[in-house]
């Protein structure tokens, strides 16, 4: 229902195809700048919806009010200390913050605030006509979307995704009136392609979707992705079940005005290549959908999209699917060559493919990732056969100069592992193929296999050792090299698998295989350094994507950054959850308290060059108190020590809970800071004897 | 309609639409863009709409006549109209009927692709045209040339002819198509496509390609110092061509291929700005 003062809008931006990828995120800034800009001009409305085709970008406000709100506004200026002199003039500030808003200084006035007395301007906005405001909002509103990239198309210089050929701006039936680049807004719309270019009417905001709809475009993108749906389930009933494919569909729905589903097959015959290269070839060429019979097994056919009404479809059909025949043709081409080529020549060919100038070419990483599986193997009694070993490194990047590969590069891995089953290689040879680029996202899979997941860890410490000596560590938010991806799945490796170990001695090894023109030991003190802070600011990013808090997780990682090691990693997360656990359990800001007191102590003594020592001298202990803590300070070192062997975190606190009331004591029966300089020093070192019993567990300085 | 027939049709159609009828330009290039009435003429502010047919080379593409669909050797046939007109992409459609395809019969899609050609600092946005998913024609609102930024821009719509052609007449085999209702594709080019293949990726003489890219790399380059811009462009073709040879020779290591392409490209922008300064003078 419009009611009387209200009127709906609309805003069409009709363009030539934008690219899918684009679209949602320009979406989501046309209702955030409207959100806003209605709420700056006091523009009432009920709802505010935005739509999308490959050609039009659109906004819908229903029921929004003729006119914006009277406004009342405070403006704070300068404070009143600094807006006036010793002699009541106004200075300069004031001055300068009256002209600003077009009034002399006497006409501001004095606000009081929280902070203190402000001089202020008193704003009043008078209402404007919603039609005005409107070509404001919506002239900005375009020119605001940014897009990955842009393009120039005409002479003014403005620059949009794709050029931009008609505008509908409408409030009621009133055209809102405005250009962008040489585009006059206007209440004429185009139709689809199919349509010549014929020009439509738009009367009222309220009629464009059903107007557009008997002009066979369905502008609603959810409705079109639904009829995408039905539509691909209709044609394909009587044969077997759509793959289903959301992120396809979510592509196919932006590169549609209106979708209707052919159904299509291919000869039998390709059945017989991989499903993953079936896949493929459906989908990154043709965008389009496989089918499954009741087992899930692929049938002969597949489902394209295509735009327009469903007419002609056998003229479509028969296109889609000689396309697709030849398509099919060549990668049967590719995967009968690839396995008559066998695995072993492309190993060969990889002394020709250089990775970087520095670094060299894939087969001396390859010859650099055997000598680093093998060291880890011995070092940390994996226990894989080591002729197994060395053969799924060498198979590792096969399939990497494959004409598969060549044409599809996302098959990297997966077709390895295909050709090296297909040619009777050993399943951990085949798994290493395709897993040891695992994961391939920073949450993704870890190697399920054994050897692989060495062979991943090798190759990916190689990564990082190689590209951080030739100074490509990633900075900032660039990273081009994808290094921060390749940290995260190593340390996701070692968390798990290595979980007990410490890896300094073989990382420091492994700057001993770079290639001869990188070994250099003075720089690489330098470089290990910095891959090992690389190394914690990825374990501290994976731990909070987890969902910890940053300054736990800093905590339990404070004691990696101490040592520059990667040492015991599968401790950390246990760490974690004594220490949320202990949140809940006991009283845990005492506990920080107590750490903040005993660091603050040791600090202070610091800076006044008090002698800080590792050992107590019992003969200075004078007091029972001081005594007795001693005592149990060399217990609870002790029993700390087991517990962290044994990995017993939540009983560290419990220690640390029985314990507190005794320190409390000291603090408050005795005197640190005394006059005798020997005793105050074995004072300040009991308390740093104390502080330091937790240093191998957490550092408490991050909690507090 | 046969081979000749889709030419001549689309000729006549672009020239009726304000193209000259430009023709193809007498050295070995790897697409239409590269003829100088495309690289040169996309730039300064003077309107140009041309049309031609343009034969292409790019030898790694070569599979010894085996393929049904790729040759080392080809026809595009290219258009360029600067200004863009504001209705081309219903100009283009408009084209497609003149030689039997109608977009209402057909799926026809304007897919997302940003077209760049590094050798010539030359890049550009828009679309690859698919009708029924087969890829027809490469759609481009040029942006730079030469790594100069464009303004007016131009648009350049190149038809892959063979492609259009196995549509049309239905066939699964480039060869098997008529050029005219006699003589097929095949019998005019298979023999060559053979001979090619062989030459490009196993008989050319690499010293002599090496030695002959660093001569017209510094043909270029004096050239366009005592500002003859269109032979120096020419030499700057001659680089790009036997680039591409030793690459098909598999002479070049992934290390060089960059130091190449860096090579190519700045004398094509040297040459650009000459050309551009040449025009802004007169």
């Amino acid at each position: 229902m419009i009611k009387e003062n209200k009127k709906n809008a609309l805003l069409e931006v009709g363009t030539e195809e934008i690219p899918f990828s684009y679209i949602e995120p320009a979406l989501r800034q046309i209702e955030k700048f409207a959100l806003e800009a209605f709420n700056t001009f006091g523009l009432k409305y009920e709802t505010l919806k935005t739509y999308a085709t490959s050609r039009r970008l659109v906004l819908i406000v229903e029921n929004l009010v003729n006119e914006s709100n009277n406004k009342i506004e405070y403006i704070l200026g300068p404070s009143l200390k600094a807006a006036k002199d010793e002699r009541g003039e106004y200075t300069q500030a004031a001055r300068g913050f009256a002209l600003k808003n077009g009034v002399s200084p006497e006409k501001l006035v004095l606000k009081s605030t929280d902070k203190g007395d402000y001089l202020s301007f008193f704003k009043k906005t008078k209402s404007k006509r919603t039609e005005k405001l409107l070509s404001i909002v919506f002239s900005k509103l375009i020119r605001g979307i940014s897009f990955p990239k842009t393009m120039l198309w005409e002479e003014s210089g403005f620059r949009f995704a794709r050029p931009i050929r008609n505008i509908v701006a409408l409030y009621g039936t009133k055209v809102i009136k405005f250009k962008i680049a040489d585009v006059i807004s206007s209440n004429w719309t185009i139709g689809p392609h199919t349509y010549n270019g014929e020009r439509i009417k738009i009367d009222l905001p309220e009629n464009y979707l059903l107007i557009m709809k008997n002009k066979s475009v369905i502008v609603e993108q959810n409705k079109r992705r639904e009829t995408i749906k039905k539509s691909m389930e209709f044609v394909s009933r009587n044969v077997g079940n759509i793959v289903v494919d959301e992120s396809l569909i979510d592509e196919v729905n932006y590169l549609v005005e209106y979708p209707s589903a052919v159904l299509c097959s291919f000869d039998k015959k390709y059945l017989n290549l991989p499903s993953e290269v079936l896949s493929v070839c459906m989908k990154r060429n043709q965008k389009c959908f496989l089918v499954n019979d009741k087992n899930n097994n692929l049938l002969n056919y597949f489902v394209g999209i295509r735009n327009g009404v469903s007419k002609y479809q056998d003229t479509v059909k028969e296109g889609y699917e000689k396309v697709l025949a030849a398509r099919l043709a060549d990668a049967k081409f590719f995967y009968d060559n690839d396995l008559k080529n066998g695995l072993k020549y492309n190993i060969e060919r990889l002394k020709g493919v250089v990775l970087h100038n520095e670094i060299g070419t894939v087969y001396e990483k390859i010859e650099r990732i055997k000598c680093i599986a093998s060291l880890f193997n011995k070092e940390f009694n994996m226990q894989i056969d080591e002729d197994t070993l060395e053969k799924a490194v060498m198979f590792s990047k096969a399939d990497l100069l494959s004409e598969m590969v060549f044409e599809y590069p996302e098959l990297q891995g997966v077709i390895g592992k295909i050709y090296a089953f297909e040619l009777g290689e050993s399943e951990d040879v085949a798994l290493s193929i395709e897993q040891h680029y695992w994961p391939l996202v920073a949450s993704g899979k870890l190697p399920s296999n054994n050897v692989a997941l060495l062979v991943s860890l090798s190759d990916k410490i190689d990564t990082l050792v190689t590209y951080f000596t030739i100074g490509l560590e990633p900075s900032g938010s660039a990273d081009p090299y994808g290094l921060r991806r390749v940290g995260i799945g190593f340390v996701r490796i070692v968390m798990e698998k290595l979980a007990n170990c410490d890896l300094e001695y073989v990382m420091r090894k492994t700057f001993e295989f770079l290639p001869k023109n990188l070994v250099n030991n003075i720089k690489s003190e330098n470089t290990y350094k910095k891959l090992t802070s690389f190394l914690c600011q990825r374990i501290e990013s994976i731990f909070e994507m987890e969902g910890y808090k940053p300054c736990e997780v800093k905590a339990v990682t404070n004691i990696l950054k101490l040592n520059y090691g990667i040492k015991n990693l599968g401790t950390l997360r246990l760490k974690l959850n004594a220490l949320q656990n202990a949140k809940l359990r006991c009283d845990f800001s005492s506990i920080t308290i107590l750490f903040k007191r005993m660091v603050n102590i040791v600090n202070q003594a610091k800076k006044q060059n008090i002698n800080i020592s590792v050992v107590i001298r019992e003969d200075l202990l004078v007091l029972d108190v001081e005594k007795a803590i001693f005592n149990v300070a060399k217990r609870l070192k002790i029993e700390v020590e087991r517990h962290i062997l044994k990995e017993e975190y939540s009983e560290i606190f419990d220690e640390v809970v029985k314990i507190k009331p005794l320190i409390d004591n000291f603090f408050e029966k005795v005197m640190i800071m005394t006059e005798n300089e020997m005793i105050k020093s074995n004072r300040v070192s009991l308390i740093n004897y104390i502080k330091d019993i937790f240093d191998e567990f957490i550092n408490f300085s991050y909690l507090y | 309609m046969n081979f000749q027939e889709i030419i001549m049709a689309l000729q006549n159609f672009w020239s009726k639409k304000g193209c000259l009828l430009w023709q193809p330009y007498d050295l070995e290039k790897g697409a239409g863009t590269f003829n100088p009435a495309t690289f040169l003429h996309s730039l300064g502010p003077k309107p140009w709409n041309i049309a031609y047919v343009e034969t292409c080379r790019r030898p790694s593409d070569g599979r010894y006549g085996k393929n049904p669909n790729r040759l080392q050797h080809y026809y595009q046939f290219q258009v360029i109209m600067k200004p863009a007109p504001k209705n081309i992409q219903q100009i283009y459609l408009k084209s497609l009927e003149t030689i039997g395809i109608d977009s209402k019969k057909h799926d026809v899609r304007f897919v997302e692709d940003d077209w760049e050609s590094p050798t010539l600092g030359a890049w550009g946005l828009g679309w690859e045209v698919w009708i029924d998913a087969m890829e027809v024609t490469q759609f481009t609102y040029f942006q730079q040339i030469g790594s100069i930024n464009l303004n007016p821009i131009s648009v350049e719509i190149t038809y892959g002819t063979e492609r259009l052609v196995m549509y049309v007449q239905k066939k699964n085999s480039v060869y098997d198509l008529h050029w005219n209702d006699d003589v097929t594709y095949g019998e005019m080019c298979l023999e060559k496509e053979k001979q090619w293949s062989l030459y490009n990726f196993e008989i050319s003489d690499i010293s002599l390609l090496e030695k002959h890219f660093n001569d017209w790399e510094k043909e270029a380059r004096r050239l366009a110092k005592i500002k003859l811009a269109f032979p120096a462009y020419d030499a700057v073709m001659k680089c790009s061509h036997i680039f591409n040879l030793l690459e098909a020779r598999g002479a070049i290591a992934v290390s060089e291929r960059v130091d190449y392409i860096s090579r190519i490209r700045a004398v094509a922008k040297v040459v650009a700005e000459e050309y551009l300064r040449s025009i802004t003078e007169v």
